[in-house]
């Protein structure tokens, strides 16, 4: 039966565009939990269990990587890390929180290590020869800079990027948003009402006066 | 009002374009915690011991760092350096007899704070020798685009062997999967295997392994998720990338698709020559087998049975298999020919570690040790802790352990050097030769190693994640190819003043416009002309190369290699049978770069009081002369 379910769940794609709940209003993350018996076999060691937990919840952790790193590359090699860290963790999972909660925490302190990582001195192998072959970039790389909104969300902190991904874009509640990213829910509605306010005004830069979002 | 703006922030947000992850996304997961799978069983039970014992372990751990306070005497590395320059030697030279020298620098630089590790066995915190850190090496490496979709599954020194699998990229419509092979030598591919062998069935192309021989690939009836019925099929590689016919090698029905075992793959197998190394595990048992088959004949040999999985790596013509035990893992060796076990020992591990993945080569043993990561629910850990939690150790064939790196994994080991991963996709390496820890950097982020494949001589090849609109690969040409080219380039040096020697094949190992190509031409004429002028020409050259060290220069992509070099010349009379033959010894310092991925050597330094004379003779520019005039006068 366990297997069925895994089976059925690897199988199917991620949702593009998961719906989502009220700002505001709770939503709580356990209730787009995986079945516990995929939960039960991938704390097991079942890998292919695991990435079903992580196809499931992929949507989101995609948009947490990709608009905090901002490259696809770095994306994967965050999400691979993120997710060999949280199998490693996974038997010490008691499920205090939701583990879609659990797992997006581990991806977004990640990203921010990435972040960290990034500062520091990188020795490259690849300067000695010329990049012999010129690749152009994801068509969706493309529009997403030259969106507007997404150039307005590189403008803010890592930290208050995430907060507005993960209430408005996911519509987390104040208290999930905190548990992901660390911080209190007056936290979160701070950073959140800071985040809005940035984007707002970076977007009515460029949208005649009175014009919706 | 401001809650509506919000939602509509939130369906913006949700507009934004979002990249998919890459086709093998998940297959690289699995495939990386696969690895780790039997580690995973092991940490829960390991955290349900650690909550009782942690202040145990602890202090076992603290006293065994404690006492460890006898130093390494500078011999036993010596003894290393020695074992893995003699085995780069055997290598190199067929008609060249190669002394390698244990060079004594690397001894200085290691910081030897521990003691030697009793052999046969590596206990639980037990002591180490930590390695000190050196300079980047800039390896060169080629580039090579293939059709998109395909999958880089194994490598060998010669060649490489992608495919895709049913149902996915471009190039597959719904036929089961293709099998391409790329030539490393005259960089050209070919499909090699256009369909499964059981497409009548609609099966599928699961992967593949490979040695300069023979392919071996695995078909199974279904997607990878749930095998019933999975055969692996083998056909030498034959000239021009061809196959020969398949033949069928191992077979495998599972009774019930949903057993917890029909999750994992059939077999785990790679092939060394003409030998296939393949492990089954019984999941009603929970145990698993180790065999060797010989392909031409199909002979099978068991190598090893034992309780729950097992993992192996092989190494030229050994086999080194791991087998998780209560308190860490046993490490067998086995020859491949004999099916004999060679060697075994024990790395012990303390709770809650346990031992994720290993690799080897040439007695050296390199293998992570990990422990679960606490109540990570609570506070999701900062790559600090991560670190924390992952060590990685490399055991000398006489037994000296040594800790690498902190947060240092997926080791293997390619050309003398032990490379592994750390945080965030970085790479680093270490060389055997020197015991030198070095870093690789990043690799900006896009290419990633292949991961359990086997030990190879002089390439390793990195796929890069990003295969739109092509398959890319890239193949970096390690320092042992360079020690190659410099022992190449010294015996034809030597054998340049022979009047059968074509020109161009000194030429060739020479980086242009570099001050050995503007000086080594003229260095052969000369000789060749102040001979002639005293009536006698060369008639033989039998040379032999001492390789001293390798090194990384300090300029970037460059390698410094110190080698002794023993010509006997034999010279004959014009006109006449009186020969006789003159013995030099000259100790050459030959510096590497790396030209469109290829060794070539920019300098060669050595003491030769005849140099300037030679050069004058041989038309070199005054300037030229006047340089070594200088430089002899300045040895």
């Amino acid at each position: 039966m366990m297997s069925d379910l895994c089976l059925n769940l690897a199988r199917s794609r991620p949702p593009s565009r998961p719906s989502t709940g009220v700002h505001g209003v709770t939503n709580d993350d356990r209730a787009n939990d995986v079945a516990p018996s995929v939960l039960v076999a991938a704390q097991r060691g079942d890998a292919q269990a695991f990435a079903t937990i992580v196809r499931h919840y992929e949507y989101r952790l995609r948009v947490i990587a990709y608009r905090i790193l901002g490259d696809a590359h770095l994306m994967e090699d965050a999400l691979q890390d993120a997710a060999i860290k949280a199998y490693r963790a996974l038997p010490a999972f008691r499920g205090d929180a939701a583990l879609g909660t659990w797992l997006t925490r581990i991806v977004y302190t990640t990203c921010l290590n990435y972040l960290a990582g990034a500062r520091r001195e990188v020795l490259s192998i690849d300067g000695e020869l010329p990049e012999p072959d010129a690749y152009e970039p994801d068509t969706a790389e493309v529009i997403s800079l030259r969106s507007d909104l997404a150039t307005a969300l590189a403008t803010l902190s890592p930290e208050h990027r995430a907060v507005v991904l993960l209430v408005d874009q996911e519509g987390l509640d104040y208290q999930t948003a905190g548990e992901i990213l660390g911080c209190p829910a007056g936290t979160v509605g701070s950073r959140l009402s800071h985040a809005r306010m940035t984007l707002r005004r970076a977007l009515r830069q460029e949208r005649p006066v009175g014009e919706k979002l | 009002m401001n809650e509506r703006r919000d939602n509509e922030l939130g369906d913006a947000l949700r507009e934004l374009p979002l990249p998919e992850l890459g086709e093998s996304f998940y297959d690289d997961l699995v495939t990386r915690l696969e690895g780790r799978q039997p580690a995973a069983h092991e940490a829960a039970a390991h955290e349900a011991a650690s909550r009782t014992s942690a202040h145990e372990a602890a202090a076992r751990e603290t006293a065994a760092h404690a006492a460890a306070a006898i130093e390494v005497p500078a011999a036993a590395h010596d003894d290393h350096a020695a074992q893995a320059l003699r085995r780069r030697s055997r290598r190199v030279g067929r008609r060249l007899r190669i002394t390698a020298v244990a060079a004594g620098l690397a001894v200085g630089l290691l910081v030897l704070n521990t003691l030697v590790g009793a052999p046969g066995s590596h206990e639980p915190g037990a002591p180490t020798s930590a390695i000190a850190l050196s300079q980047a090496p800039r390896l060169p490496f080629q580039t090579f685009k293939l059709p998109p979709g395909l999958r880089l599954v194994d490598y060998t020194d010669r060649y490489a062997v992608l495919f895709i699998g049913r149902h996915e990229g471009p190039l597959d419509p719904g036929q089961g999967g293709h099998i391409y092979l790329f030539d490393l030598t005259t960089t050209k591919y070919r499909e090699a295997l256009a369909r499964p062998v059981n497409i009548w069935l609609h099966w599928g192309i699961d992967g593949a392994r490979l040695s300069n021989d023979w392919l071996v690939w695995q078909e199974s009836d279904a997607g990878p998720l749930v095998h019933r019925e999975a055969k692996l099929y083998a056909a030498r590689i034959l000239p021009g990338l061809e196959l020969g016919p398949p033949r069928l090698v191992a077979d495998r029905r599972w009774p019930d698709a949903q057993g917890t075992g029909s999750f994992r793959d059939p077999f785990a197998y790679a092939v060394s020559a003409d030998r296939l190394v393949l492990t089954q595990y019984d999941p009603r048992n929970d145990a698993s087998t180790l065999s060797v088959q010989a392909l031409p004949d199909g002979e099978r040999t068991t190598l090893w049975k034992g309780s729950g999985a097992c993992s192996f790596v092989l190494d030229g013509s050994s086999a080194v298999v791991r087998s998780a035990t209560p308190d860490g893992s046993r490490f067998f060796t086995f020859d491949l020919r004999t099916g004999r076990r060679v060697n075994a020992f024990d790395a012990r591990t303390a709770t809650p570690w346990w031992i994720a993945d290993f690799s080897t080569h040439a007695g050296w043993v390199a293998w992570t040790e990990q422990k679960p990561l606490p109540t990570a629910e609570l506070d999701a850990l900062p790559a600090s802790a991560y670190r924390d939690a992952t060590r990685l150790y490399l055991r000398s064939p006489a037994g000296t352990v040594y800790r690498i790196a902190r947060g240092g994994e997926e080791p293997w080991f390619a050309g003398d050097f032990l490379f592994y991963r750390v945080a965030r996709g970085d790479r680093a390496g270490v060389d055997l030769n020197t015991l030198k820890r070095f870093s690789l950097g990043h690799l900006s982020g896009v290419l990633r190693f292949l991961d359990s494949s086997g030990y190879t001589d002089h390439v390793v090849i990195a796929p890069r994640r990003d295969n739109r609109p092509h398959t890319v690969i890239r193949v970096f040409s390690l320092p042992t190819t360079a020690q190659d080219v410099a022992v190449r380039y010294l015996v034809v040096r030597a054998a340049s003043v022979l009047p059968d020697a074509a020109p161009q094949d000194l030429a060739d190992l020479l980086a242009p416009d570099s001050p050995a190509a503007r000086r080594e031409p003229f260095v052969t004429a000369g000789r060749v002309l102040l001979a002639d002028r005293r009536g006698y020409t060369f008639s033989k050259a039998d040379t032999t190369v001492e390789v001293r060290s390798v090194d990384f220069g300090t300029a970037p992509g460059s390698v410094v290699i110190a080698a002794l070099v023993s010509t006997a010349l034999e010279r004959k009379l014009v006109g006449r049978d009186a020969y006789d033959v003159a013995q030099r010894q000259t100790l050459h310092t030959v510096t590497l770069v790396a030209v469109k991925g290829r060794w070539l050597v920019a300098r060669d330094e050595y003491r030769d009081p005849l140099l300037p004379r030679y050069l004058q003779a041989g038309g070199a520019p005054a300037s030229e002369v006047e340089r070594a005039r200088a430089e002899l006068a300045a040895q």
